[in-house]
């Protein structure tokens, strides 16, 4: 999968390559304006993170570019400005999702990895993470061939731990994934654990070996085996 | 009061007065001319008949003279009539059958080597019947003078403030946050209004120049902050992915990560603050208030499972609000959160919607700090880790604007707030 990250943060453009090119993403980069528009105009990716403030002019003068060229690369906007126009401004110009900083790669990752599904699925829809088989479109879960009966939040849960398996989510990304912004000013995490500890009893209970790994109490991590 | 009507008001009050003041003085000028004139007519009425009895050179007949002409008395002894004065009389017409006002002079006089007396008259009532006549054109005058000046001033000022009044419409539909400039007329053909239009003109302007780059100010706040806190999360993340990772690097991560959320979430609070300040939320909607509680509570229920304290509610399912949707939302996940962050253990928490009101109760320990600096910015009664202090503060901030009444009263282990819509 081709992927190219457009960023005048340098810092910041770093964090997410090193993150995706562990994921096996082949990763290209633009830092500003004019460089972002000759690597779109010059190559096609399979998904385009974008930050809007840009050296040089604006992210969605650039994803406006991509759309003249007929191009359907999936484009995900970074933004600082968590504003409810700017969010619709890029939808409708043919952004695919619309992430805003501060986020967590773990959220970025799963954002990226739903929009090449959706993009490039050949009809099936599903994540397969070692016996555990995830349709999107049903929004059902097997193991081998038990259906998991999931809460409509263990299965996000599921879905978002699949999308970032073999690494390490905190339980605040867990937390921001499940209730947005509502997640804002709460020192508690009751809900992520005893969803982590509901799941876990699913999966154990449908033959599922221990999967979901606890971090030191900083996060989780889901070890499949190949 | 509007203008018009305080200006005829003050005609009403004023010109009457001096109306009437004027009335006294031509009263008093009048009477003055008209007593002139008797004692003129009296005075040439007696040198007539005094020139008379001296061309002739006789004795004379003491008779009662002519009725209300003249008389004619011989003095025997000295009397103590005072003479050569105007004074006020009246005479009996039977003819009339009734008394009839008069002036009377009276002047001694020697004819003969005798003393006498003449006294000459002159009817009154004519120059009585003058006064009330002239006083009466008068009363008149001064009526249609009276309305002429309030119509005239009403039609003139209405013209002269004219361009003041259109100056005035468009001022109060101007909105700061709408496109469309003031557009006041340059040349109203008066100097002052000129001037003020010109002087709005340029204080809207400057306004418009200072909103807009307050505006720019939030938004590159927002982004200036926002940006590092997404380069220190993004790098904790990769830190946690460290395979050397141990529990004690493992815990200091975890502190980083909690700072840098507590950070994100003040600045996130302080930008929605400055936001509603310079009134950002402008799209209102009619709001059902039962359902945006019910729809408030239902992301709490989700969030904290079985761990939320016990809540009651009577929501009253007619109330209706205008307002932004965004900004009742965080009302009331404001008011509900406070409720559960304060609580008690094995607490509860009573909701009630009725009407234009909203009330909240929860139990928990008294307050630290006094009541009435509850809703100031950064005000912690305790110092919970993700507490930012600005929850309240934000509350207060949409009841502001919205002109809603927030109130907050202690009693028995019970908090209640209180918002009037």
């Amino acid at each position: 999968m081709k992927l190219l990250i457009i960023e005048d943060e340098l810092s910041l453009l770093k964090s997410i390559t090193d993150f995706f090119q562990h994921e096996s993403f082949i990763c290209d980069t633009a830092s500003n304006f004019d460089e972002g528009l000759d690597k779109i105009s010059l190559y096609n990716y399979d998904c385009i993170i974008l930050d809007i403030a840009l050296p040089g002019g604006s992210g969605l003068k650039l994803l406006q570019n991509l759309r003249n060229q007929k191009k359907q690369d999936g484009v995900v906007i970074i933004s600082a400005k968590n504003s409810l126009e700017d969010k619709i401004a890029g939808l409708e110009l043919g952004a695919d999702d619309y992430l805003a900083k501060p986020f967590h790669l773990s959220e970025l990752n799963a954002r990226v990895n739903a929009l090449i599904r959706r993009k490039y699925s050949d009809g099936t829809n599903q994540i397969i993470c070692g016996n555990i088989t995830i349709d999107i479109s049903s929004k059902t879960a097997k193991f081998n061939n038990n259906q998991l009966h999931l809460t409509k939040n263990e299965y996000q849960l599921l879905v978002f731990m699949a999308a970032n398996k073999h690494r390490v989510i905190s339980k605040r990304a867990i937390t921001e994934h499940l209730l947005g912004d509502e997640a804002d000013n709460f020192d508690s995490f009751y809900s992520v654990y005893a969803h982590i500890k509901n799941l876990k009893k699913k999966l154990k209970d449908a033959g599922c070996p221990d999967c979901i790994k606890a971090v030191y109490g900083i996060g989780y991590k889901l070890e499949m085996d190949k | 009061m509007e203008l018009q009507k305080k200006n005829t008001r003050f005609l009403l009050i004023y010109l009457p007065v001096i109306l009437i003041i004027c009335s006294i003085i031509f009263y008093f000028f009048l009477s003055l001319q008209i007593n002139h004139v008797h004692n003129e007519f009296l005075l040439l009425k007696q040198e007539n008949i005094l020139n008379l009895l001296n061309e002739h050179k006789r004795e004379i007949e003491l008779h009662s003279g002519a009725k209300g002409e003249y008389t004619i008395r011989e003095i025997k002894e000295p009397l103590s009539n005072k003479y050569n004065i105007i004074k006020d009389t009246s005479l009996f017409y039977s003819s009339e059958n009734r008394l009839m006002p008069f002036k009377m002079l009276t002047k001694k006089f020697e004819h003969l080597g005798k003393d006498y007396e003449i006294t000459t008259y002159s009817s009154s009532i004519e120059t009585t019947h003058l006064m009330l006549a002239v006083f009466s054109i008068n009363g008149l005058i001064y009526i249609i003078i009276l309305f002429s000046i309030i119509i005239i001033n009403r039609k003139v000022s209405e013209g002269l403030w004219r361009s003041f009044y259109e100056t005035l419409d468009k001022l109060s539909i101007y909105d700061i946050y709408k496109p469309l400039s003031l557009n006041l007329k340059n040349e109203t053909g008066i100097t002052e209004f000129n001037k003020l239009n010109k002087a709005l003109t340029q204080l809207v302007d400057r306004d418009r120049v200072a909103f807009q780059s307050q505006k720019q100010f939030v938004e590159n706040a927002s982004h200036e902050i926002q940006t590092p806190l997404a380069i220190i999360r993004s790098k904790a993340d990769l830190l946690m992915e460290q395979p050397d990772l141990n529990e004690k690097t493992a815990v200091l991560i975890n502190d980083i990560t909690d700072a840098t959320t507590r950070l994100s979430n003040l600045n996130k609070s302080l930008i929605l603050l400055a936001k509603i300040e310079n009134n950002h939320f402008l799209d209102k909607k009619n709001l059902n208030l039962s359902k945006t509680i019910q729809y408030c509570l239902s992301h709490f229920e989700k969030l904290f499972d079985d761990e939320l304290p016990q809540i009651t509610k009577e929501l009253d399912t007619t109330s209706f609000i205008t307002a932004n949707s965004s900004l009742i939302e965080t009302l009331f996940n404001n008011l509900i959160r406070n409720a559960i962050i304060h609580n008690s253990p094995s607490g509860y928490i009573k909701i009630v919607s009725k009407d234009k009101l909203f009330i909240i109760e929860n139990t928990g320990p008294e307050l630290t700090i006094p009541a009435e600096l509850l809703f100031e910015r950064f005000r912690k009664g305790s110092n919970k880790a993700n507490n930012t202090g600005l929850g309240l503060a934000i509350a207060k901030q949409i009841c502001t604007l919205y002109n809603y009444k927030i109130s907050y009263v202690y009693k028995d282990s019970i908090h209640t707030l209180q918002v009037n819509f």
